[in-house]
């Protein structure tokens, strides 16, 4: 398990009420957290975005629409130089409609319909206050590419505008862009109010 | 005077062969076979029939002269080839190395009384209503002493190997010098015996759960206490297929809907019951001999129709047979078993306090018995 | 002279004892006794090691964790005889095997993260008004008691532990209506080599004190 924040609500464990078969057993819990370096990431807003209503009307028939852009801030602090990566989870998974694998999803109608896509991109990434670029990882960590979103595929590290390899970073933070498409409504049931439901779980993974 | 003497010896010598005919003996080296005891245990091939083992022993005819020494066995045939060991068994007798007056001779076998004989050798198989006779140059010889070996072999039936009671079987035969009027009867036995299984619990077969705190027990509804494991093992001398019920020794003192898998837990001071429990037994937390899964099948008779092998687990009942196959689905019943360990869980339920006199001593006294049965 | 013989029929005798099925006995046994002894931990029973940094962890051995505290009171209805046992609620997990050694649960690669154990001592317990008392064990289930003296006790998974106001003792625990210890809790992390340690690792230990009425 990593630390993580999600673009909803993170749900809270709460103590559970016990193990004991009766009244004379008390249970006693050992808690504790090893980090790899205390690196803490934080979203703007909290990681809440709200789209606001939008009315089917103005969605196209037979065409996707892509909705305005969302920008906030994220960034990750760390006790010490770290090399790390963001690795995002989508939390609708397989409910992507443009089939674009470095796209989230945001969410299903009736269970089936695939309302559209949630698209992802860092810039002005900064590393200890440098100028710096996102690069992103498609297999693990071995190799790294240019940048070209977040996504459910890959790891986004940060590295010098030099190279694709990451650099140790203390501070890290960048400017991160959310954009919404929905999907050609001729393939949607809308006859209901339906939800834009997008979430995102990012975990910072130590490198 | 000179005739008389020649009279008396005449008389004399025919007084002699007269009584030489009483006088041959016939004996045996052992007048009883015994083939031992054996059990039940399961064939290791398919034979439909199963060696009990061989035994020998020597017989020996002694005439003071020269005699037509042929020997008749008189036993029931089996075959044409064999004497019954009661319906179940057979054996045969074998004859070899014959000595006639001290010199070695082959054996003729006749098929009767004075009849030619069917076939010769130095060893013959003695066959029913047969008789042998010591033969030089294919002619039959008579002689003073005969003696030769016998080699006896038996054998059992396989289904006379299933027994549920101790059997012994006991036959005879009777060797007959027909020509010298002795006879000697030859007693031949054996014993089966089934394979013996002993059923036992871990730890004494006692579940302790100690003493219970009130303030753990439910007043208004029953409490059910965590399971305990409880280890049944049986361990049979032989693989056996056997069959499992619980009888409960405290009969009508389980709460609860009663059925035949609940047991009771006693009776407090004014005659409330207790609580109840059951003995789960897993397949998948048992294991047998050396079969890789087991399933346990069932039948309310303890015998055919069998319930069809299953792997979830089943409590064990008073009145159904619980049993265990190494084949998932198969309806044919408890397979044979040598070692089997079951690692079964004893769930307990109290009575609601409410209904429990506490003013006394409320003690937790379930009481039953195991048993096992052969199939 | 022939004798005319007649064969003798072949005849099987049933004889042996009948064999019967071989039973076995089962006893269940108990005893429900008015006696109610609550235990209650201070800190709610939480021990909490907060964050510790990988960098602070030995490589290649355990590294032993600052001690911790926690208040243990016992609370009986009536003075009584108990003991006490811990069950681990994380059992596979402890990385040294031993009925007083506690999990910490597993790493994010299936690695046992370390072990923790919680002692008794007798020279930090106060029962009912008594001046001293002394600690004593069983690994019979209470049929056996060792010899009560004022050393430390290792709670454990299946032995008993309990206090006498006897010195010498092997009577096991004597009558007691409250119990308070202050118990130490030792907690090692296994060997930084032996963990998967790319993401943050949390400790997870959890365990059931029980009072055992004996």
């Amino acid at each position: 398990m990593s630390k993580s924040l999600s673009t909803l609500i993170t749900t809270l464990m709460i103590a559970g009420a016990g193990n004991s078969f009766a009244a004379s057993s008390i249970d006693m819990s050992v808690r504790g957290l090893i980090t790899p370096s205390a690196c803490t990431p934080a979203l703007g807003n909290g990681g809440q975005f709200e789209v606001g209503k939008i009315a089917a009307k103005d969605l196209k028939v037979n065409d996707y629409t892509v909705l305005a852009d969302h920008t906030t801030h994220v960034s990750v602090t760390c006790e010490a130089p770290t090399l790390l990566a963001i690795e995002p989870k989508d939390n609708r998974a397989g409910s992507e409609a443009m089939g674009e694998p470095s796209y989230f999803g945001l969410g299903l109608i009736n269970g089936s319909e695939k309302l559209g896509s949630l698209s992802v991109y860092l810039e002005k990434v900064f590393a200890d206050g440098v100028a710096s670029k996102a690069t992103d990882s498609l297999d693990a960590g071995a190799t790294w590419v240019r940048h070209s979103g977040l996504g459910p595929d890959r790891i986004t590290s940060v590295a010098s505008t030099a190279a694709y390899a990451p650099i140790p970073v203390q501070v890290m933070d960048a400017q991160m862009v959310l954009t919404p498409v929905i999907a050609a409504t001729r393939d949607l049931t809308l006859t209901e109010e339906v939800p834009i439901d997008g979430s995102v779980t990012l975990t910072v993974r130590y490198l | 005077m000179g005739l008389k003497p020649a009279l008396m010896s005449a008389s004399l010598l025919l007084g002699a062969n007269a009584w030489g005919m009483d006088e041959c003996q016939l004996n045996l080296s052992e007048t009883r076979v015994d083939f031992g005891l054996m059990n039940r245990a399961v064939a290791q091939g398919a034979a439909a029939e199963r060696p009990l083992g061989e035994r020998r022993l020597s017989l020996s005819l002694n005439c003071p002269n020269p005699t037509d020494l042929s020997l008749f066995y008189r036993g029931l045939a089996s075959s044409g080839e064999r004497f019954q060991f009661t319906q179940h068994g057979s054996y045969s007798l074998r004859a070899s190395d014959a000595l006639l007056d001290g010199q070695a001779v082959e054996l003729g076998l006749l098929p009767g009384s004075g009849q030619p004989a069917a076939s010769m050798g130095s060893t013959l198989r003695w066959r029913p209503e047969h008789g042998i006779v010591p033969m030089r140059a294919g002619v039959p010889v008579n002689g003073r002493s005969l003696s030769l070996q016998l080699e006896v072999d038996a054998w059992a039936r396989e289904d006379a190997l299933r027994v549920n009671d101790a059997v012994t079987w006991d036959t005879s035969g009777l060797f007959d010098a027909t020509h010298t009027g002795r006879s000697r009867e030859l007693r031949l036995q054996a014993r089966f015996a089934p394979a013996a299984c002993t059923p036992s619990l871990s730890n004494g077969g006692t579940v302790a759960f100690g003493k219970l705190s009130v303030m753990d027990l439910n007043l208004d509804k029953e409490t059910t206490l965590p399971a305990r494991p409880l280890v049944v093992s049986v361990a049979c001398d032989a693989p056996s297929a056997f069959t499992l019920r619980l009888q409960d020794n405290r009969q009508g003192s389980a709460t609860g809907p009663g059925d035949d898998t609940t047991y009771g837990l006693g009776l407090d001071a004014q005659q409330q019951k207790v609580g109840r429990y059951r003995l789960i037994f897993d397949p998948t937390r048992t294991t047998a001999d050396s079969f890789p899964q087991l399933f346990r099948t069932d039948s309310p008779t303890g015998a055919a129709p069998w319930s069809s092998a299953s792997a979830s687990p089943m409590a064990i009942g008073a009145s159904r047979f619980l049993g265990f196959s190494a084949s998932a689905g198969s309806t044919s019943g408890p397979e044979p078993i040598q070692q089997l360990s079951a690692t079964t869980s004893l769930e307990a339920v109290i009575a609601p306090l409410g209904t429990l006199d506490l003013g006394s001593e409320v003690r937790l006294d379930g009481a039953a018995t195991l048993e096992l049965n052969y199939l | 002279m022939k004798r005319i013989l007649i064969p003798l029929a072949a005849s099987a005798l049933l004889s042996g004892t009948a064999h019967a099925a071989s039973t076995v006995d089962l006893a269940v046994t108990g005893l429900i006794t008015p006696m109610a002894c609550t235990p209650a931990l201070s800190s709610g029973g939480l021990v909490d090691f907060g964050k510790i940094s990988r960098n602070d962890l030995n490589l290649t051995n355990g590294t032993r964790l600052p001690h911790k505290y926690l208040t243990l009171t016992v609370s009986c209805n009536a003075p009584g005889r108990f003991a006490l046992r811990m069950r681990d609620n994380r059992d596979g997990t402890a990385h040294v095997n031993s009925e007083i050694f506690y999990g910490l649960g597993l790493d994010t690669s299936g690695n046992k993260i370390g072990v923790y154990s919680v002692s008794f001592d007798p020279r930090q317990t106060v029962v009912d008004d008594l001046a001293v008392v002394y600690g004593t064990e069983s690994t019979t289930g209470g049929l056996a008691w060792r010899t009560a003296n004022l050393n430390p006790i290792d709670v454990g998974s299946r032995s008993l532990l309990g206090f006498t106001d006897v010195v010498g003792s092997t009577a096991g625990p004597s009558a007691i209506q409250t119990l308070t210890s202050t118990l130490k809790l030792e907690a090692t992390i296994n060997a930084r080599q032996n963990l998967d340690l790319s993401v943050e690792t949390p400790m997870d230990g959890s365990a059931t004190l029980e009072v055992v009425y004996l």
